[in-house]
């Protein structure tokens, strides 16, 4: 049984791999049972919070809330009592509850800890961090980013991709809380790593934050530069909120430059998306009379 | 206490403060308000203190709720009017073109003008209230 056991969890990872959420969550579902008929709770399990992490991605993990709880606290298996903390958390963060989700990222990371793994420490840590910074907990998330690129270290240049998010992640820290130049800087290490990984799906959140930092700085032709190619690569991956995002730091640039004209032209697109407000020449003259950088959060 | 010293002074404390007078008016308690936006009360709370920053989805609600046009929402800079010139030879000709219109045409050319002499004085008057921000440092 425990040969079929494996096959089920390689499978269901492979599935997951290629973007096939329904066949990995079945997969897994079956991986459960078959620990349950050989009486093998740590295994049933392992294929359980599995099963979950799947589920999060179908935006139906909340369900399973409860059966995560009593595993994080009927177990003895740090590292399934870890995986529990995790997926709990990313619940809660999806139905939006974000207190909730925060004591779990931090259960999780003390977890990852205890195991002694860095990739499980990073991981949650990161996930502490871009918590934080959504509630504007900005100290928080700094040291919990700081902490994650730490555990970066002892992979000795594994896992590249998720390091380069943490530092974008740093990055925008520090420019939200008046360290421009070395915003800046971890977001360009961050941004010349996504470019040699060819990883355009993440790059352009980072040319986003970098747009923003160098706004911030007066340095407006980088920011027009960086918030246009980030603009098309959002629409590109159809991420809205980048797209929304891009068009208001766009705009912005747009008005300390003293042309009016384009910083309406961006303010119009970006209203375009709210269609509950409508394109309101009023909202579009709030956005042009105020300085709202340091009132919005791009992570929000 | 220099968090909070801090905070009062940035833009972000002035939108939050305008914010909280703004709810009031309304009666609206945070709990109310920040269920119509879509936020934690407690986030709700921390913006209006400026220590907590919202994504441009809660700003736009917060537009929404209040219905708010730029001067319920910001406190518009007055901008003394532009002093009056005599008609130059420009000006002079716009008038002759204007006089050769029928009255429907004259009512048109009317509203254009009107809504670029708006829009002209709206633009002037963001640009001057921005920079007067930025040179105090607010």
């Amino acid at each position: 049984m425990i040969p079929r056991f494996d096959e089920l969890m390689q499978a269901a990872e492979a599935a997951f791999t290629k973007d096939d959420f329904e066949g990995s969550a079945a997969l897994y579902a079956e991986a459960v049972e078959v620990a349950r008929e050989c009486g093998d709770p740590d295994r049933a399990d392992r294929a359980f919070c599995n099963h979950c992490s799947v589920l999060v991605e179908l935006d139906r993990g909340a369900d399973q809330i409860p059966k995560l709880k009593e595993i994080l606290l009927r177990s003895s298996n740090t590292r399934n009592r870890f995986h529990a903390a995790y997926c709990t958390a990313v619940a809660y963060d999806i139905s939006g509850e974000g207190d909730k989700a925060q004591g779990y990222a931090d259960r999780a990371a003390s977890l990852a800890g205890e195991l002694g793994d860095p990739v499980s420490e990073s991981r949650s840590l990161n996930l502490v961090g871009n918590l934080s910074i959504r509630s504007s907990k900005f100290p928080e998330a700094e040291s919990a980013f700081v902490r994650s690129l730490e555990a970066h270290r002892d992979l000795n240049g594994h896992h590249r991709m998720t390091e380069a998010q943490v530092r974008d992640n740093l990055g925008y820290v520090m420019m939200c809380t008046d360290r421009l130049q070395e915003g800046i800087s971890l977001c360009e290490e961050a941004r010349s790593d996504f470019e040699r990984i060819g990883a355009d799906h993440y790059l352009y959140e980072t040319l986003q934050d970098l747009c923003y930092g160098h706004l911030l700085a007066d340095n407006l032709d980088r920011a027009q530069e960086c918030g246009e190619r980030a603009l098309d690569l959002a629409v590109e991956f159809e991420d809205d909120q980048v797209a929304k995002n891009c068009l208001f730091l766009l705009s912005e640039t747009a008005v300390r430059r003293g042309d009016t004209f384009r910083a309406r032209r961006y303010l119009r697109e970006l209203t375009a998306y709210y269609p509950e407000v409508g394109i309101s020449e009023e909202i579009i003259d709030v956005f042009l009379a105020t300085d709202l950088t340091s009132v919005v959060n791009l992570r929000g | 206490m220099a968090t909070t010293l801090q905070a009062l002074t940035t833009p972000a404390a002035n939108v939050g403060a305008r914010l909280r007078l703004l709810r009031k008016d309304r009666h609206l308690t945070q709990t109310e308000l920040a269920r119509q936006i879509g936020i934690q009360q407690s986030d709700l709370s921390r913006m209006e203190k400026g220590e907590y920053r919202v994504s441009l989805d809660s700003l736009f609600k917060i537009l929404a709720v209040f219905e708010v046009s730029f001067n319920d929402f910001f406190d518009e800079k007055q901008v003394a009017d532009e002093p009056k010139r005599a008609l130059s030879r420009e000006d002079m000709q716009i008038l002759h073109l204007v006089r050769e219109l029928s009255d429907e045409g004259r009512r048109e050319a009317m509203e254009f003008l009107e809504f670029k002499v708006r829009r002209e004085q709206q633009d002037r008057r963001a640009i001057a209230s921005r920079r007067e921000s930025r040179e105090t440092g607010s």
